[in-house]
């Protein structure tokens, strides 16, 4: 050491400079890699599948209902009572599935429908009125539905009412409201389709059924076996059609996918629709978007030949009980990248989220808050959307 | 600062991002190892 100083070399301070330096570049080049085009050779290659479902001239959805529960707190409360959110769902004692004097979260499906089949789906009035007297918080229960009708390029229209809802008595009100009643009756309905199997999409299924029997219809496969069998016990009598993972084109401009995903409250696979509308764009229309928005968006670009991306509706299952965490504020900022030039939105998108939509200057289209619906700022009972070329 | 400590510095950049890049670089080709062990065995 006495010599290197005297030859004026410190090397004590080389070797902190070395550290300091090393660490300084490593961590500086993990910084520059992030942000670089190379980062990219880690992803999976992706070859858009460019697939061609052909167009339609415009898609309109009727907003039935999406107030699917009425009080978040009654809900969340019931199913935590039941043991959480994993738990299944046909053991809640709720509507329409309660034994006598139900117990929150000591039920079965089979306990539950023995005391109501011999009333569907023809006597709804007293099935509900069991519920009434003997289900965990009957008076919660609502429902989502909405009628999409899809005009084709050679002007014929086709009507698909999307899900049944949950309680009999709210989906029946609501469905004569906005004369869904007589249109299955008619047979003016071309199919139904089931989202996935929660309860407030699919437990109003014998409501559908009361009014036509013989309606095909069509769900994602990885329904449960209680599922199955309800769809039996309510009284359905035509064609159905169980669509496998990915996509199904049905007609010119319109195709369904299904999302093999886990949802809460033990359901698996959700299915959505894509309608490529001419001169417009792609529109895509949703239950309650349980694969995400991001992944919902991002599998048509993926999967379909269209030019962009023109509308959504649905509820996009963003903080359906209302909870606000920061991390949803990257899904409201994502958002933007798909250029979404009209949103319908409500249900699961929950009140806050749509706020903020509007505050981040996205075209969203307002409701009128009627029939139970809380709040302007999204698509409420009874309201309409139409997506087609201006 | 003495002149020891900058060119420790400079050389520590220097070797810092090469080491960062070896790495990148070495972990999928790791990763291939491993695969191809796991064939054998």
């Amino acid at each position: 050491m006495a010599e290197e100083e005297k030859k004026g070399l410190n090397r004590r301070d080389f070797v902190k400079g070395l550290i300091v330096g090393g660490a300084g570049g490593a961590i500086g080049a993990m910084g520059i890699y992030s942000y670089s085009p190379w980062r990219e050779r880690h992803f999976a290659k992706v070859t858009p599948k460019n697939i061609d479902i052909g167009e339609c001239r415009s898609v309109k959805v009727t907003n039935i209902s999406e107030t699917s529960w009425f009080e978040n707190k009654v809900l969340m409360g019931d199913i935590k009572g039941a043991g959480g959110l994993l738990v299944n769902q046909y053991t809640y004692n709720w509507p329409p599935f309660a034994e006598p004097k139900g117990q929150l979260g000591k039920g079965t499906y089979e306990k539950g429908i023995r005391e109501i089949k011999k009333w569907l789906p023809h006597d709804l009035e007293r099935a509900w009125q069991f519920q009434i007297e003997n289900a965990v918080h009957p008076e919660n229960a609502g429902g989502f539905s909405c009628l999409i009708e899809v005009e084709l390029l050679d002007g014929t229209r086709k009507k698909i009412l999307q899900d049944a809802g949950w309680s009999y008595n709210w989906m029946d009100q609501s469905y004569k409201r906005e004369g869904i009643d007589r249109m299955l009756e008619r047979k003016e309905i071309d199919l139904f389709m089931v989202t996935h199997e929660h309860f407030d999409h699919f437990w109003g299924l014998p409501v559908v059924y009361k009014y036509n029997p013989e309606i095909i219809t069509y769900i994602p496969e990885g329904f449960y076996q209680e599922g199955m069998q309800y769809i039996r016990d309510s009284g359905h009598r035509g064609k159905l059609v169980v669509t496998k993972p990915g996509l199904t084109p049905l007609f010119s401009g319109c195709a369904l996918y299904n999302f093999a995903i886990p949802i809460i409250c033990r359901v698996y696979g959700e299915q959505s629709w894509y309608f490529n509308v001419k001169d417009a764009g792609m529109v895509s229309v949703t239950g309650c978007c349980h694969q995400g928005i991001i992944q919902f968006a991002a599998t048509a670009k993926d999967t379909i030949k269209y030019k962009k991306n023109y509308g959504i509706y649905g509820g996009l299952h963003i903080s359906p009980f209302e909870d606000w965490d920061p991390k949803y504020d990257d899904l409201v900022l994502s958002m933007r990248k798909y250029e979404f030039e009209k949103v319908g939105c409500n249900h699961c998108t929950g009140i806050t989220c749509a706020k903020k939509f509007i505050d981040a200057g996205y075209p969203i289209v307002q409701g009128r808050a009627r029939f139970r619906t809380k709040d302007k700022a999204y698509l409420g009972n009874g309201d309409t959307i139409e997506f087609r070329a201006v | 600062m003495s002149t020891e400590y900058k060119i420790g510095i400079f050389v520590g950049i220097v070797f810092g991002i090469l080491f960062y890049f070896a790495v990148v670089w070495a972990l999928p080709v790791m990763a291939k190892w491993n695969w191809m062990l796991t064939k054998i065995t």
